[in-house]
Parts: structure tokens; C-alpha cells; sequence
């Protein structure tokens, strides 16, 4: 685990506050007048929480004071002092930013996206600012599923940044206003930003709810907006955006400690992003769910103060890609909630149906399935299976677009989280036998394919008889 | 509080680090390392702490100063040049593009000396051909050189003009190949001085990437 610093502006902060502060914090007076004395103050700690009175200081300047420090400035928590003014909200407020700054695993060059903090006329050219840097996501290309098909990261990013070019993903970082919603949209996980990471947002959460000692709440907020002052027992998690949270991210807190959960949409908190819609979607699922597993008044409207106790906290692999399933489990669990089915348009959940009459096993959905929760695969006797796992399906839809029978109906997704079939696992869809070449004995194609062929070709039966003899390879050498 | 930089400054940095890279991407002379160790102590006063490879940077420095390690000629061969079996990780583009960018070698090498004519220079006859990394890095060394003049000049659209060239070498060719040249060096020999030396020279490309374009879009929005 990197060690941690605490570094506190000392200035205003009365005797109740300092006694909430952890025994290494270093309390620095004016520090927000001299921030260049990070560098003297840090003793070693890999990674910081900077508490400062007064946040107009130069993003470049203290980014290189952190830097010449050898800390990942992109790893550093900063806190407004004026959160402090209440000493009970001090140590998990503390203990929530030095969870998530320990948890920070480093950035690379990929990752730092530089940024000018204004708009430069053309007579103040010769006047350019510093350029800080912000967290851009970056592709793993080992896990990206692109080379099957999969462009979720381009049809997702609100700003174009992303583009499929020949099954591989261009990522343009200058176009990229990183919001985050590709890192929770991969379906593989490929897509990870410094900023937001799986294990920074779970380490913060439990830490906030363990020193806080009594209920808590959790609001996901933004790191633009302006975040107003919120009841005493709410703590505030800083994502991107919060547009990029799904229902298993609205959900997933209250299985780390938290007794209620909230977001902010962009209208809340003035950012121009206005992704108000896109939260919406997913705030409204988690409500069916929690509607449906009893614990509606954990997901308030306004933050207002807590009645309830925590659920009992289930340790779940939350906020990493394709989590939403165990997360949905696990809450059951917690709940003791009885229902089968949860549906609604929010799902990041998806449970496939196919026509075995218009379906033609053409394998198309299967091969570009990224996550493998369609998979297509031909049994000893020459039989091709289409086989399905909800439990890896993260609903992107990309079955559909590929599908030649979409407009008859052979495929077609439904947003739900199915228990029953969770727990059942990978079944069977559809299976089909295969035609295989006279010569060689390979699988040509599926037998209901080429009825479907010959039902477009009409009459044309040697052609027929041609594509169903041999396959491509003897085809090429007869 | 915004803070404003020095970019005539920023840009004889820049200049300077293009220049320290690619000369240690030439084949090795002896004093290499002493003239390397000399020169990170005087790029090190130049602020380099306002750069993210700052990281990487003092590796790279750590390695210089510490490592002896084998006969930089030895492992230079090894890596780059002949070798017993061809060169591991050979530092030139057409090695890592030609193929992918179709037309061979001979195009693509074609296509990196027309970028040097286009700004009045050639690659000079030496042993390492134009698209070499040494060479790539002395021609972006050379367009930082004549946009730390424009900066100092005042000239908006010389400024603009030199980024813009910048930004075109870098996307159409330096940053194209030379992560996919930095894996394969780091795959080869984790641990050697030419590994500190490409990882850190990738991270700073990669940069390069990013800043030059967002200046591109400071002048170019600029009302």
C-alpha cells in the first residue's frame, strides 16, 4: 500500500477540528500562500491529501510543486477546508481521501491530458498559461474486444474522441473532455482512467463509512460542478461525471457501509456537461430495484438526514465492468428480497431471446459479443450451439446491430436482471445442424443458413448445390 | 490564479531534450554516458517538473548515474544494429510502418526526407538513415529551435506555422512508431541502459503529442 500524506493549511482551523486530524497530518500555516513548501512538507509519502483554505491557486504550479515532490499529482486529493468546519465530518472525510489517494496505482504519460485553464486572446498569446494536467482514460489494447467488432467506446463518448478504424480503436486525448463514460461503457474493462478506478472509489467509500461510526450517506458528485452544502451525515464521492454511473454503481455503496446513496445530476451542481438524462436512465432503474427489493427510501430524492441503519456490508467487486450482476445478487442477498425479475431500460444487465424460426445460427451476435456472454460452439456431432450467459451480458446491444435477421425478429434484448437465470448460468439459445463439405468433412454452414439462402436465391439450384457441396477451400481447388 | 509560462523557454527545453534523445540514440561514442549525465544535470534546471515524464525522467537519470553496466557499444549492436541475428529492435520508422502505411520502405523513407526538405533540411549522410529515431528526434529538436525563435520574435503566425509542423511530424510519423519501437525494447531487455533511455524518450514523445496539439488549439482559437 503507498504511503499517504496529509498536508493541512493550518490557518482557521479551531481546536475541535485538529483534534479529528490522524497523528502523521502535517499542519502547515499560510500553506495556501506558499504552496512551493509541498515539496519540503511531503516526508516521503508516495501519495497526498492536500486540505487548503484557498482553492484559486495555479492547477500548473501546484501540480509541479507535487511533481518535484515525486508524487503523481493525478493521485492527489484535494480537500476545501471549509468542509472541515464541522469536526464529526473530519476523520471520514480524511479517511475517504487518504483511502482513495493509497489506492491510486500511477499514471502514465497516456493518461495526463494537458489543459489551459483559459482562453487566450491573440494579443495575450505570448502570455500562454501553463499548461495543468487532468486524468484521460487510456486503452489496455489487450483487453480491448475492438478487433471483434466492438465499438461501445465510439458510440458512447459524447464527444467523438473515439473512432473504429479497421478493428482497432483511435482514441483522440485532444478531442476527449474525460467524463468517464467510456470506462464504465467497455464492456471488457479495456478503457481505465487514474481518476476513477475500481478499487479508489470502493476504498473510499468503506473508509468513509468505518471512521464515520454511524450511518452514512454517499453522494456521487462531480469533479466540475459545485457541490452545496449537503446534512451533516452525507459524504460526497468525487467521479468525472455522473453521468458515467450505472444502476450497479447507484447501487453498490450501499454494500460497502453506506446506509443511503445519492448522485448529482449537472443540473445540481451547475457543471455544462448535462448529462442529466443519461443519469436518469440509470437512477431509474436502481430505483425499480430497490423499489423492488425494499429499500426505496435508501435512494432519497433530496439528501435529507438518515433514519436507517447500513445493510450489512457484502464485499463485491464493484465499479470494474461487468460487475452489475454480482453487485444485483448481492443486494438481494443483503435484502432478503424474494423477486425473479427486474426490468427496465437502465439495465446494465441484458437477457437475450432468440427466434429459432428466423434465427439462422450465422454466429454474427456470438463473434462480436466482447464479453463472451453469447458464444457459439459446434458439438462432436457436427451440431453448432448458440449458448448465453446473462451473467457476462452488460446489455450493449451490439448483438442487435450486427444481426441480418434483426428486422425478423431473430434476436432481441431485453434490459433486466433476471435472478433465476443468474444463478442458472449459461443455457443453450439455439442450435442448429450443420452442412459439411463432401469432400473434407468441415463444417460448411449451418443447415437453417442455407435454407435461408435458398429461400432468397428462388429457383436457383445449382448454385445452390455448388455452395452446399464443398467448402470455400476445396471449392478453390476443384 | 493562473500562472504564465516562458514558452520561448519551454520550447529550448523541448529543443534540448529532442536533442539529448537523439543523440543518445546515435550509435555510441566514448564519453557517451559523461556528455548523457552532463547534459540531465543542465535540462534538469530547466523546469521539468511542469511535465508529467518528469517520472520517467528521473529513472532515466537514476540509471545514467548509477548503472556502470555492460559496453554501451555491445549492447547498442545488440539492440539496434547488426546483432548475431539482425538488430532486436531496430530504431528506424519504416522498420515499424512501412508495411502498415503500404509503398516500403523506400516510400516511407521517402516521405520522412520530404518532411525534412519541406523545412529546408536533409538528413545528413551519416550512418543512420532519415528515418532513424536520432535523425526524427534532430529534426523536431531543430523545428523546436525555430518556434523558440517565434515565440521570442512575437510573430503569431510563425508561431502557429512551427507548431503546426511540429504537430504534423509527430502524428505522421515520431509518435506513430516510436511506442510500438519502446515495447518492443522494453520486451527485449527490461533492464538495459537503452531500455531507460526509449522509455523515457517514448513518455516525452507521447507528450509531445498532447501539448503540441493543445497549443495548436490555443493559437488557433485564440479571437
Amino acid at each position: 500500500m503507498n504511503r499517504v500524506g496529509t498536508l493541512v493549511c493550518r490557518d482557521g482551523l479551531d481546536a475541535a477540528v485538529l483534534a479529528e486530524l490522524p497523528v502523521d497530518t502535517v499542519l502547515a500555516e499560510d500553506l495556501c500562500d506558499r504552496l512551493g513548501a509541498i515539496q519540503d512538507l511531503v516526508n516521503g509519502a508516495e501519495r497526498l491529501v492536500l486540505v487548503l483554505h484557498d482553492t484559486r491557486f495555479s492547477r500548473a504550479s501546484l501540480q509541479a510543486d507535487v511533481r518535484a515532490a515525486g508524487i503523481d499529482p493525478l493521485g492527489v486529493q484535494i480537500l476545501d477546508a471549509s468542509a472541515f468546519m464541522i469536526p464529526s465530518r473530519v476523520a471520514p472525510i480524511l479517511a475517504g481521501a487518504r483511502a482513495r489517494a493509497a489506492a491510486f496505482t500511477g499514471s502514465g504519460p497516456e493518461h495526463a491530458k494537458p489543459v489551459f485553464d483559459s482562453l487566450l486572446s491573440r494579443r495575450s498569446l505570448f502570455a500562454i498559461p501553463a499548461p495543468a494536467y487532468v486524468a484521460a482514460p487510456a486503452i489496455a489494447t489487450e483487453a480491448c474486444a475492438a478487433a471483434d467488432g466492438c465499438r461501445m467506446c465510439v458510440t458512447t463518448c459524447p464527444q467523438d474522441a473515439y473512432r473504429w478504424l479497421e478493428g482497432r480503436v483511435a482514441y483522440d486525448k485532444d478531442a476527449c473532455e474525460p467524463c468517464g463514460r467510456c470506462v464504465t461503457a467497455c464492456p471488457t474493462g479495456a478503457i481505465e482512467s487514474p481518476a476513477v478506478t475500481p478499487d479508489g472509489i470502493r476504498a473510499q467509500i468503506e473508509a468513509i463509512a468505518t471512521a464515520a461510526g454511524a450511518p452514512v450517506g454517499i453522494v456521487f458528485s462531480c469533479s466540475r460542478g459545485q457541490v452545496a452544502a449537503m446534512p451533516d451525515d452525507w459524504y460526497s464521492v468525487t467521479v468525472p461525471c455522473t453521468g458515467m454511473l450505472d444502476a450497479s454503481w447507484l447501487c453498490a455503496p450501499l454494500l460497502l457501509g453506506a446506509a443511503a446513496v445519492a448522485a448529482l445530476p449537472c443540473s445540481a451542481t451547475g457543471c455544462d456537461r448535462g448529462n442529466d438524462d443519461i443519469l436518469v436512465s440509470s437512477r431509474s432503474f436502481a430505483l425499480r430495484m430497490a423499489a423492488a427489493l425494499g429499500f426505496t427510501a435508501r435512494m432519497p430524492e433530496e439528501l435529507t438526514p438518515l433514519t436507517s441503519p447500513p445493510l450489512a456490508a457484502f464485499p463485491v467487486a464493484a465499479f470494474s465492468a461487468g460487475a452489475a450482476p454480482e453487485v444485483f445478487a448481492a443486494l438481494r442477498a443483503a435484502t432478503a428480497g424474494d423477486v425473479a425479475v427486474i426490468a427496465g431500460p437502465g439495465s446494465p444487465v441484458g437477457m437475450i431471446a432468440i427466434d429459432a424460426e428466423t434465427c439462422t445460427m450465422c454466429t454474427m451476435c456470438s463473434s462480436i459479443c466482447p464479453t463472451g456472454a453469447l458464444r457459439h460452439a459446434y458439438t462432436d456431432d457436427e451440431l453448432l450451439t448458440l449458448s448465453f450467459d446473462t451473467g457476462d451480458c452488460t446489455a450493449c446491444e451490439q448483438c442487435l446491430a450486427v444481426c441480418p435477421e434483426i428486422e425478423r425478429d431473430a434476436i432481441a434484448l431485453e434490459h433486466r436482471v433476471d435472478f433465476n437465470a443468474l444463478a442458472e448460468g449459461r443455457v443453450i439459445l439455439n442450435e442448429a445442424a450443420t452442412l459439411t463439405c463432401q469432400r473434407c468433412g468441415i463444417p460448411i454452414a449451418p443447415v437453417a443458413m442455407m435454407d435461408r439462402i435458398a429461400g432468397l436465391l428462388g429457383d436457383d439450384q445449382a448454385v445452390m448445390a455448388h455452395l452446399t457441396s464443398l467448402c470455400l477451400n476445396c471449392r478453390g481447388s476443384s | 490564479m493562473v500562472e504564465t509560462v516562458d514558452w520561448a523557454g519551454v520550447s529550448v527545453t523541448r529543443q534540448g531534450l529532442y536533442r539529448f534523445f537523439g543523440g543518445a540514440l546515435l550509435s555510441p561514442v566514448p564519453g557517451l554516458r559523461e556528455a548523457l549525465c552532463g547534459a540531465v544535470e543542465y535540462l534538469d534546471g530547466l523546469g521539468l517538473e511542469h511535465f508529467p515524464f518528469l517520472a520517467e525522467w528521473r529513472d532515466l537519470r537514476t540509471v545514467l548515474e548509477t548503472a556502470a553496466g555492460p559496453d554501451l557499444n555491445t549492447e547498442y549492436v545488440r539492440l539496434f544494429a547488426s546483432g548475431v541475428d539482425g538488430a532486436l529492435c531496430p530504431p528506424t520508422e519504416s522498420w515499424y510502418l512501412a508495411e502498415a502505411k503500404g509503398g516500403g520502405i523506400a516510400t516511407l523513407v521517402s516521405d520522412v526526407e520530404q518532411a525534412y526538405r519541406e523545412w529546408g533540411f536533409s538528413a545528413a549522410n551519416s550512418a543512420e538513415p532519415p528515418d532513424h529515431a536520432s535523425t526524427e528526434l534532430e529534426l523536431m529538436s531543430a523545428l523546436c529551435a525555430r518556434e523558440a525563435e517565434a515565440w521570442r520574435s512575437g510573430v503569431t503566425p510563425e508561431v502557429a506555422h512551427c507548431l503546426h509542423a511540429e504537430d504534423r511530424f509527430l502524428r505522421t510519423h515520431l509518435a506513430v512508431w516510436f511506442p510500438h519501437f519502446a515495447d518492443r525494447v522494453a520486451a527485449v531487455d527490461a533492464a538495459s541502459f537503452y531500455t531507460a533511455v526509449v522509455r523515457t524518450a517514448n513518455a516525452f514523445v507521447l507528450h509531445e503529442v498532447d501539448l503540441v496539439r493543445s497549443l495548436v488549439r490555443q493559437v488557433e482559437a485564440s479571437p
